[in-house]
């Protein structure tokens, strides 16, 4: 699904002490499976995903998904791709505050109607969420439901591809742990890349990319 | 793919800011509509003396300059008196004899004074003898609401409004100076013009010189003059109350000035308004941040995030505008019934080209707000920028 060749991505380019957040390597990735993505901090990992997201461009080197060059791009198609084929799920969970959380479901869908309120509805079951929190703000949500409302709204269109950065890093172990399945649930049909430095929670992992200093010190998984 | 970003959104969860900001933007409307009706009813209330009473009757004190005869040409004063005494009259009888005049008088007249809510306004009303009172009256359109018409010397009939608006009643002195009490009111008077009459008591009086009865083809005294050779002008002094000088009186003194500060007051409340409003949306985007970012990392256009903060923006104007409306015609109300009403002051309820400002300055308040708003969409990060 994605085929990364030699990319790069440098900060502070007008300054004399250039900082390589990637440092050019090729990387390909298949259409489904959980594929987590670990390193300390400042190892990269995040700007991969960003890169891949099309949320940053990167410095140098291509980025392709399903063919489609996503260096390239204008910036409507790039938008038009993050809503309906990704979905993203931050560190923080971004929910808006004044919305339900059925509402915050439904502001990233990509349709409108009965059938999507359903849906939304549906997710948030599967969720864990009960229907009387479905009116509930953030604020009346705990931490791990927030969080599971920001991968329901992540969901809600059918992306090919989850983006999810340190996704359960403000969760306890329990909330972790089924933030997690559910992601894991995702990916036997469709691919789901978590970002984070705690390698306890990619137990389940398909693939397993290990990055240090801007660069991918090992790959492994199942398939490998 | 249909956005579905709604304006509506916030405001319905937000009740109580989207509320403080719509009641800010109502009082500001109505603040803005009520000057300019107390404004406006200053002019309101002077329309029927200057563009009613004008076109029934005229008065001129014409200095000797005005006609042929000089005084260089003629050997001696009793030559001079004798050739002027018969010009006099030779324009008096060619004025009575137009056959758009009424009625010529020559007699003295008096001044009754009407004050809006700023300023005020002198006119004349002539001093007759008692039998002429009411063929003039006729003649003005003005019917006798209360008391008797003037029978002795010094009675004055005087309109409804006037009296109220110099809190007087039947049987006050209307005039009461250092002369002495003189002129009584005996009767109050109904008419388009604001009409008063009076007889006359000795030579107390504000002018004496041509009453004429007019109608539409003579009310510019001027031009009625120069038909019969006699040339009337301000520069040779002659004093003329006619259409033509209340008309430029009202151009100058009157709308022009009230108009002048009805702008400056509207410019003023409108920077403030502004200056209000643009602290106020700074803040209400500023606390929003997060949520445009969200927007924009999920895969909203700009575009479609700059939609929906205009269209939140339009409802919240909108409402305030309607809210000001509402407001603005509930305080007009209690104003003319405890400020107006009582005064004699005539005020106008639906102001089309003061309405048609107010929007124009709302609209402009929406036009400056673009600045900020379009400085907030364009800084829009993505999340990952936010958590770089």
């Amino acid at each position: 699904m994605f085929e990364v060749n030699n990319i790069s991505m440098i900060y502070d380019m007008d300054t004399d002490e250039k900082m390589y957040a990637l440092g050019g390597f090729d990387l390909e990735l298949p259409d489904k499976g959980l594929i987590g993505i670990s390193g300390p901090s400042g190892s990269g990992k995040s700007t991969l995903m960003y890169c891949l997201s099309t949320l940053k461009k990167p410095t140098e080197g291509s980025v392709r998904y399903n063919g489609l060059e996503l260096t390239g791009i204008p910036d409507r198609e790039r938008e038009t791709l993050r809503r309906k084929e990704f979905g993203f799920v931050f560190q923080k969970h971004y929910l808006v505050p004044y919305m339900s959380a059925l509402d915050n479901i439904l502001v990233a869908a990509s349709d409108s109607g009965k059938e999507t309120v359903e849906k939304a509805k549906e997710i948030l079951k599967i969720m864990g969420l009960k229907e009387r929190d479905f009116k509930k703000k953030p604020a009346k949500l705990s931490g791990g439901q927030c969080q599971r409302v920001a991968i329901a709204r992540a969901l809600i269109n059918d992306p090919k591809v989850i983006f999810a950065d340190e996704p359960t890093a403000s969760l306890d172990h329990e909330n972790a742990f089924n933030i997690m399945k559910i992601l894991k649930e995702y990916s036997k049909e469709r691919l789901v890349i978590v970002v984070t430095h705690d390698r306890t929670v990619l137990t389940d992992v398909d693939t397993m990319i290990e990055m240090w200093d801007g660069n991918i010190s090992s790959i492994s998984g199942r398939d490998r | 793919m249909k956005s579905r970003l709604s304006a509506t959104g916030y405001i319905k969860n937000n009740k109580r800011t989207c509320f403080v900001l719509i009641l800010a933007l109502g009082l500001t409307f109505m603040a803005m509509y009520i000057i300019a009706f107390i404004l406006g009813a200053t002019t309101e209330s002077f329309r029927p003396i200057i563009f009613e009473y004008p076109r029934r009757i005229s008065f001129a004190e014409v200095t000797t300059n005005a006609y042929s005869v000089k005084r260089s040409d003629y050997e001696t004063i009793e030559e001079y008196a004798e050739a002027y005494g018969k010009e006099y009259k030779a324009f008096f009888e060619a004025l009575s004899n137009d056959p758009d005049v009424t009625k010529v008088y020559d007699t003295q007249f008096l001044n009754a004074t009407y004050n809006g809510v700023i300023g005020g306004i002198g006119y004349e009303f002539p001093l007759l003898p008692a039998e002429e009172i009411p063929f003039v009256a006729e003649h003005l359109g003005a019917v006798l609401t209360g008391g008797r018409m003037p029978e002795g010397e010094g009675e004055v009939v005087v309109d409804e409004i006037i009296l109220k608006n110099g809190k007087m009643k039947i049987g006050d002195w209307f005039l009461e100076n250092s002369y002495g009490q003189v002129f009584k009111v005996v009767g109050t008077l109904r008419s388009d013009g604001m009409a008063c009459l009076g007889t006359p008591r000795g030579r107390y009086n504000s002018g004496w010189g041509f009453v004429v009865l007019c109608n539409d083809n003579s009310k510019d005294f001027t031009k009625l003059a120069a038909k019969y050779g006699v040339h009337v002008s301000e520069e040779n002094g002659d004093n003329i109350s006619d259409a033509v000088t209340y008309k430029k009186m009202w151009d100058t003194d009157i709308a022009g000035t009230i108009d002048s500060v009805m702008k400056v007051i509207l410019l003023v409340v409108m920077i403030f308004l502004t200056i209000s409003v643009l602290i106020a949306y700074i803040s209400f985007m500023r606390n929003r941040v997060n949520e445009y970012c969200l927007y924009a990392s999920i895969g909203y256009s700009k575009g479609e995030i700059y939609g929906m903060i205009m269209r939140e923006m339009i409802i919240l104007f909108l409402s305030g505008i309607v809210l000001g409306v509402i407001t603005s015609l509930g305080m007009m109300k209690i104003l003319d019934v405890t400020v107006m009403e009582p005064r004699g002051l005539v005020s106008a309820w639906f102001m089309k080209d003061q309405l048609l400002r107010i929007l124009g300055a709302f609209a402009v308040i929406v036009g400056i707000l673009q600045i900020p708003v379009m400085l907030s969409v364009h800084k829009i990060k993505t999340i990952d920028l936010m958590e770089d």
